[in-house]
């Protein structure tokens, strides 16, 4: 099991992962929208975060914290995994700090002008939470400022 | 003459079109959108739910340093609201949530009537997600929403009764039920 074999920080990127993703399905077998989608944009998500906290900073995502409950799910190993593997291999964001569910709800400030990489739509399946039940979200990397 | 006239039927066919164009686009998005403008009585629910949130999570005693005095016991709290849900019957309101700060946060109003906020506490509003802190916004389209969005008031009991937390606690738990 990928999260009691990853080190502490690992595991806590990995719990950040969840937090943001733990409710979001797959909408598709393949292609854009698909599991595999999914955990790559989980890969992705962990690349940001361990970015951002070698920059220093911690916060503006979120909780690093997940209950007992929750660590037995599917969704929580899927975001282990994927922290580990963002741990092992090189960055996939290119050194990205930023990124967003979208719903809508328009860029962030840091997004606006910037390039951007999305996974989905995947479907917020389980309800409560973020976004409505049966909302399509989107996950999207924000490029550094010098790739387009 | 002919040619002229053949010309500026021309120019005026293809003005036209474009204006059309441009209305169909406009009109398709709102269509794709499935926009329909926020009714009072949503936005009393929306209310409602964020007054539920406080007394069940116990944040009414922040108020005090963000509303209007009414009384001893009460203080009042600026809301703003986007006019319009999407197809989810889904919208956006701002509103001071002490101690975390100025949100800008998804609700969505259910088939029975009750709104339904998003994000967790517990996360303090990042702005990774739809419902976040406006201390992230762009300074300019936060003062240009709040002055195309419509602003309502609504008041924060201090000390709020039994009666009414066991009823937020019980909506609440309508809420989180599927």
């Amino acid at each position: 099991m990928a999260q009691n074999q990853n080190s502490q920080a690992t595991q806590e990127v990995g719990n950040v992962v969840h937090n943001e993703t733990g409710g979001l399905r797959p909408d598709t077998k393949q292609g854009s929208g698909s599991a595999q989608d999914l955990h790559n944009a989980k890969v992705a998500v962990a690349d940001v975060v361990e970015n951002r906290q070698k920059a220093g900073n911690n916060g503006g995502v979120a909780s690093d914290k997940v209950g007992a409950n929750e660590r037995r799910t599917s969704q929580y190993k899927d975001a282990q995994q994927a922290a580990s593997e963002a741990a092992r291999s090189p960055d996939v964001t290119g050194g990205s700090i930023h990124f967003y569910l979208d719903y809508g709800q328009g860029q962030p400030k840091w997004a606006v002008g910037q390039g951007t990489t999305s996974y989905g739509p995947f479907k917020n399946a389980a309800g409560g939470g973020d976004v409505p039940k049966g909302a399509n979200v989107l996950i999207v990397i924000v490029h550094p400022k010098e790739q387009p | 003459m002919r040619r002229i006239i053949c010309v500026t039927l021309a120019l005026l066919f293809l003005a036209l079109s474009q204006g059309v164009g441009q209305e169909s686009k406009a009109g398709s998005a709102e269509r794709s959108d499935n926009a329909r403008p926020l009714s009072q009585a949503d936005k009393d629910a929306v209310m409602q739910a964020i007054l539920d949130e406080m007394y069940v999570d116990n944040l009414q005693p922040y108020v005090i340093d963000v509303g209007k005095e009414l009384s001893r016991s009460e203080y009042q709290l600026n809301i703003y609201f986007k006019p319009t849900l999407n197809k989810d019957n889904a919208g956006w309101v701002i509103y001071k949530l002490m101690p975390y700060g100025e949100v800008y946060r998804l609700f969505s109003i259910r088939s029975d009537g009750l709104a339904i906020i998003y994000g967790k506490l517990r996360d303090r509003f990042p702005p990774t997600q739809p419902s976040y802190l406006t201390v992230y916004m762009d300074d300019d389209q936060l003062c240009q929403i709040k002055k195309e969005w419509s602003k309502e008031h609504f008041a924060v009991e201090l000390k709020p009764s039994a009666d009414r937390v066991a009823e937020a606690l019980a909506r609440q738990q309508k809420r989180n039920s599927p």
